[in-house]
């Protein structure tokens, strides 16, 4: 068929282009902006509990790429909320989620290939998945990439890199990677030895209130250790700790108390029941 | 239904606990069996409460099984001959670890349930003094479930050790597949492991 042209018909072509410009335009908003809507009202079903109709407003969105749904699909499909337990479809669609560059789901879907749900352990995959997520900052993959290299498992054993990426993941916030990073730059390992350091991140660890941390950093409250001394704030952590649960808390928090005065001990009483955790954002 | 059999699993999650966990002393059946109800009821009056919030429901889920269930003993079992050449560091991190894997695991499943019934079936004595606790979880469809929990009294108030479902104690199934990790990566290496299970990020809001 021969094609129409001449002045009139271009006028009549880029008219009709623009409008199917127009049209295109107004399509992608329509449908990008229930999608939106849609999201959230899958995320409002699932904190009701009510998994069954997050999955199937999760679903489309997921199938047609959002990362976000399909990261959610495959939680729902990894705990069995809404659907049948299944790990393989987990796996797919954090695979998916994953190579969009969701980061949680390449973080997710490195402790599949390391566990060995649903598929055979696959260490190579697991560390790719978790270095992908890392280097985006995932403070969860940065941490077990670390001691995985501080323990030599999976990966070569190297204390440089195990401190790198520990570092990184203390930076994060989370607490358990400030108490080994403290660890670390208290023996000297991957890192020079440094007390001023050392007792900053078990300090950081204490104040998002890991037990072990508070009564690791009372000891160099009472010495003096890396941290100016000062016995009122090391019983404070003493009590915390040992309200805590942690074993050997309670027993250093009489031995100090022993040598407190007791409206010292008042003033450390206070400052627990007034202290409170410092949430990370995670 | 299969929500139904977690819940089963997971408050159940514990019941077959093995003589190396006892210590002396003889639990009750009536207090026992008391213990259970109670627990139980609480339990799915809070499953079944409506406009709580889910992350809210799970929390108060875990509360629940980590004041009612010994997970430092059951952990130490778990872990087999392992726990007596661990270094402390290793056992630390490990028990802070299990506990945490048992904990968003079970509240995880359970956040989510919207309940049925639970009756008890019956109390036994076991070795060591414990007691076993028959409970049947009726459900719209299908055969009851029957779950076993092992309690066992101590000053501290009645504990769960084990949860036994048609015959299996989950402590024992958890024992042997933590054997298997243990002698193919090491304790390190379950270690990690168990890290990798408990770090998974959940669903997100955005």
């Amino acid at each position: 068929m021969r094609e129409i042209s001449g002045p009139i018909f271009d006028v009549i072509r880029r008219t009709s282009m623009v409008f199917a410009t127009g049209f295109l335009a107004a399509f992608v908003i329509l449908h990008s902006f229930p999608a939106f809507a849609d999201f959230s009202a899958g995320w409002r079903a699932y904190q009701q509990g009510d998994f069954a109709t997050a999955l199937k407003i999760w679903q489309p969105l997921a199938d047609k790429g959002d990362a976000r749904a399909q990261l959610n699909l495959g939680v729902l499909y990894d705990e069995g909320r809404g659907v049948a337990q299944d790990a393989n479809n987990a796996i797919k669609w954090w695979t998916l989620a994953a190579e969009n560059g969701n980061g949680e789901a390449q973080h997710n879907l490195g402790m599949m290939y390391l566990t060995g749900r649903g598929v055979p352990p696959d260490y190579k995959l697991a560390v790719k998945w978790l270095e992908r997520a890392a280097l985006q900052g995932i403070g969860r993959s940065q941490y077990s990439l670390g001691k995985m290299h501080g323990e030599g498992l999976w990966v070569k054993k190297d204390q440089r890199q195990a401190f790198e990426w520990i570092k990184k993941a203390a930076q994060k916030g989370i607490y358990q990677a400030q108490y080994n990073l403290g660890k670390m730059y208290r023996d000297g390992a991957g890192v020079e030895k440094n007390h001023e350091a050392a007792a900053y991140w078990f300090l950081m660890a204490a104040q998002q209130g890991y037990a072990k941390a508070q009564n690791h950093i009372a000891t160099r409250l009472v010495r003096g250790d890396g941290i100016k001394q000062d016995k009122i704030e090391a019983l404070k952590w003493l009590i915390l700790a040992s309200k805590a649960g942690y074993d050997n808390a309670e027993h250093n928090r009489q031995i100090l108390s022993r040598r407190m005065s007791v409206k010292e001990q008042e003033q450390a009483e206070d400052l627990a029941r007034k202290w409170k955790p410092q949430q990370a954002p995670q | 239904m299969r929500r139904l059999a977690w819940l089963a699993l997971a408050l159940f999650v514990f019941a077959g606990t093995p003589p190396a966990m006892a210590e002396e002393g003889r639990t009750s059946p009536d207090e026992a069996v008391k213990f259970v109800a109670k627990l139980s009821g609480e339990a799915l009056d809070l499953l079944r409460s409506k406009g709580l919030p889910l992350a809210e429901k799970e929390k108060r889920v875990r509360t629940m099984l980590a004041d009612n269930f010994d997970l430092a003993l059951i952990g130490r079992y778990v872990l087999g001959p392992s726990w007596r050449t661990a270094s402390d560091e290793q056992r630390d991190q490990y028990l802070s670890l299990f506990q945490e894997f048992v904990l968003r695991t079970y509240s995880r499943r359970l956040g989510g349930y919207t309940g049925q019934t639970f009756e008890i079936a019956g109390a036994s004595a076991l070795s060591e003094g414990d007691v076993l606790v028959t409970t049947r979880i009726s459900r719209p469809s299908g055969p009851p479930i029957e779950a076993g929990w092992r309690v066992r009294g101590g000053p501290g108030g009645h504990k769960i050790l084990d949860v036994v479902v048609s015959g299996v104690s989950m402590v024992v199934t958890q024992r042997s597949e933590f054997r298997a990790v243990i002698r193919r990566e090491g304790l390190d290496g379950l270690i990690e492991i168990l890290r990798a299970q408990v770090s998974k990020f959940s669903a997100k809001a955005t």
